[in-house]
């Protein structure tokens, strides 16, 4: 009895001390590879501002905000190849109706304005139809190609709980040199961005959401200024194709010319 | 003998040649007066733009002209330290800056827009430009502290921002990032060789940290103290720079002030056809005077055809006396002007209204222009004998007996 009740009392010893040490080591491991490092963070926020758009039509609306008070209406439609591929046309208003914008590469973008049949080569830093984005903010989304990322921490934002990054350029070139982003971490939907120039000053800042749960990633993306108070512009997404093959030809300068 | 002849015939009749004197002299005055003034004026003007804007000439990179507007910042000079000083040191330089011309968006916290900027070495362009501060309008120029800003006068009322006031500037760096600073609008400014709507101005030294564009400049503005001497100037920097690396080209004054080239052909124009028209006047009070000579010397004319003077001879006589009252005109013409344009000058020229966009008024000073008094001087004499001719050949075929029995 004495035997059996030591037998019993080392076997379950034995198993305190394996539970204790199952506890001790194994969590921290489980939880180590589920961590995700920044860039994986990035990338898979990058997947979810890409909405899958290869091969897909972009219906949109910009609204252009000064002082407060709705200033310009644009829509435009976006076909895309892929995210370095991108043809947008404005539709409305009738003033600016033809105008394109093409993205023919990566930091390869082109006007073309329709009054004078011309195209000129624009930077990715331009104002895109004279809003507060540019050219790479709405066109590139892949940050993951330009900037190295850093976990800065874990904060709130806006009741979520959410990765903060801070993107450092890779080359001058970059458009910004800075971005802290906001990316949740229950599903890596992007929140918000902070723009900061080569000066460490921040420039502008992106809100992102979406207009229904059902949506994957952000459809709704509001830039405000820092420019200028009370200055914004809010682009949503009205209706997305996928599944749209275009010719190649599409997303060359040289198609962009009336014949 | 034939010289002395016409000397008399001339003086015969005092008041008509008096009054014919009076019309030449008038003539060659305006021509050469108004030589003297377009001459003192386009002199002036150059100089007054010299010393304000453009400098005696520029130096810039060779495709700058082609790319300048759309990338300027692709077309800058390098080592651009070392190049002002090296051009500062050429004989007949007084002094140089660079300057860097960029683009970007500046606004006021309330609005913002585009602008074109230009970057200047403060301390040297004060150097160089010495009535740069002439296009001030309100506030002061910059100085040498940084994050001075000054702006052209239609710019800062779109922005509508008053002296004191900050300013966000957001640029496209050198290898194409953005970035942006803050500055303080220290003074606004007008002038015609910047659109005053989009006119921005700060220190170079901001600019380069801005653009991270380090010791880089769009162009070296060349000052000197002899403007006559500048086109030789020009070339001694053009056979010193010959050796850079860099193709340069050197731009001058002439090229660099908006429509000079033009106004001055104007002008030129105007000359020609104020010259035409005195050629006419003069050319026809001569001619006058001497088909009036004629008629009333037909028995004179007779009498010497008469005593053996050839056709010829007569013929020479009346052209030697258009060429006497020619010459006379315009010897005296010559000393007026002369004597009025000194005068002019030694009492501190002409005051006209300021230049379109500036408050400052340009003083002309004559200038003796050698073209116009040579034009001034010659025309009478050619005149004069051409306006000779008909009256001269008439009073040559005169037959001796028809003359001498016409009453």
């Amino acid at each position: 009895m004495r035997i059996s009740q030591k037998i019993g009392t080392h076997a379950a010893r034995s198993l305190l001390l394996a539970t204790a040490l199952l506890l001790t080591v194994g969590i921290p491991l489980d939880s180590a590879a589920e961590e995700p490092t920044p860039l994986q963070i990035l990338d898979r926020a990058d997947d979810k501002w890409e909405l899958n758009l290869r091969n897909a039509t972009v219906e949109l609306e910009f609204l252009v905000y000064r002082e407060k008070v709705l200033n310009k209406t644009y829509r435009m439609v976006l076909k895309y190849q892929d995210t370095d591929h991108v043809l947008v046309e404005t539709v409305y208003p009738p003033r600016n109706e033809g105008e394109k914008m093409l993205q023919a590469g990566r930091r390869n973008y082109w006007l073309f304005l329709p009054n004078i049949n011309r195209a000129v080569r624009v930077s990715e830093s331009n104002s895109l139809s004279n809003s507060d984005f540019s050219n790479t903010d709405l066109l590139s989304p892949r940050l993951s190609n330009e900037y190295v990322p850093k976990l800065l921490g874990i904060e709130k934002l806006h009741d979520d709980e959410a990765y903060k990054l801070e993107l450092t350029a890779q080359n001058e070139s970059t458009p910004y040199a800075r971005i802290i982003y906001w990316v949740r971490k229950a599903d890596y939907f992007p929140l918000r961005r902070d723009y900061y120039t080569f000066s460490q000053q921040l420039l502008k800042r992106l809100d992102m959401k979406a207009s229904s749960p059902d949506m994957s990633g952000p459809d709704t993306f509001v830039m405000s200024s820092v420019l200028e108070q009370d200055k914004k512009t809010v682009v949503r997404y009205l209706k997305r194709t996928p599944g749209k093959a275009f010719p190649a030809e599409t997303f060359r300068e040289s198609a962009l010319m009336k014949r | 003998m034939l010289f002395q002849l016409a000397c008399k015939n001339i003086l015969r009749n005092r008041r008509r040649t008096m009054l014919t004197e009076i019309s030449i002299v008038f003539g060659v005055l305006v021509i050469i007066g108004s030589g003297n003034f377009i001459n003192g004026m386009q002199r002036d003007w150059a100089k007054f733009e010299i010393n304000s804007s453009t400098g005696a000439f520029q130096v810039e990179h060779r495709d700058y002209q082609a790319l300048g507007k759309s990338e300027p910042l692709r077309v800058t000079l390098e080592n651009s330290t070392r190049l002002v000083e090296n051009i500062s040191g050429i004989p007949g330089v007084h002094s140089a800056y660079g300057k860097l011309n960029f683009t970007g968006m500046v606004s006021s916290g309330l609005k913002s827009t585009f602008f074109d900027g230009q970057a200047v070495d403060v301390a040297r362009q004060r150097k160089t430009l010495t009535r740069q501060e002439d296009l001030i309008v309100a506030g002061k120029p910059l100085g040498d502290a940084p994050g001075a800003v000054v702006l052209g006068a239609d710019l800062a009322d779109t922005l509508d921002i008053k002296i004191g006031d900050p300013v966000t500037i957001v640029v496209r760096t050198f290898h194409g990032g953005l970035n942006l600073t803050y500055g303080t609008l220290v003074g606004t400014k007008n002038g015609r060789h910047f659109p005053s709507s989009t006119y921005l101005e700060v220190p170079l030294g901001d600019a380069q940290k801005l653009l991270r564009a380090s010791d880089r400049v769009s162009q070296v503005v060349v000052g000197t103290q002899d403007f006559d001497a500048i086109p030789a100037l020009m070339q001694r920097t053009d056979a010193a720079l010959r050796s850079e690396k860099t193709a340069y080209t050197v731009r001058g004054y002439a090229e660099l002030i908006p429509i000079y080239a033009q106004a001055i052909a104007s002008f030129k124009v105007i000359s020609a056809v104020v010259g035409f028209v005195l050629f006419v006047l003069v050319g026809g009070g001569i001619g006058n005077v001497m088909a009036m000579a004629v008629m009333e010397r037909k028995r004179e004319i007779g009498t010497l055809r008469a005593l053996g003077m050839e056709k010829n001879q007569v013929r020479r006589l009346f052209l030697a006396e258009g060429f006497i009252i020619g010459g006379i005109g315009a010897a005296t013409g010559l000393l007026i002007a002369s004597v009025l344009t000194g005068l002019i000058a030694t009492h501190g020229g002409i005051h006209l209204p300021p230049p379109p966009g500036t408050s400052q008024s340009l003083i002309v000073i004559p200038q003796m222009d050698l073209w116009m008094s040579s034009f001034g001087v010659v025309m009478p004499l050619l005149v004069g004998v051409f306006a000779a001719w008909w009256p001269a050949s008439t009073s040559a075929n005169l037959s001796p007996v028809e003359a001498l029995t016409e009453t």
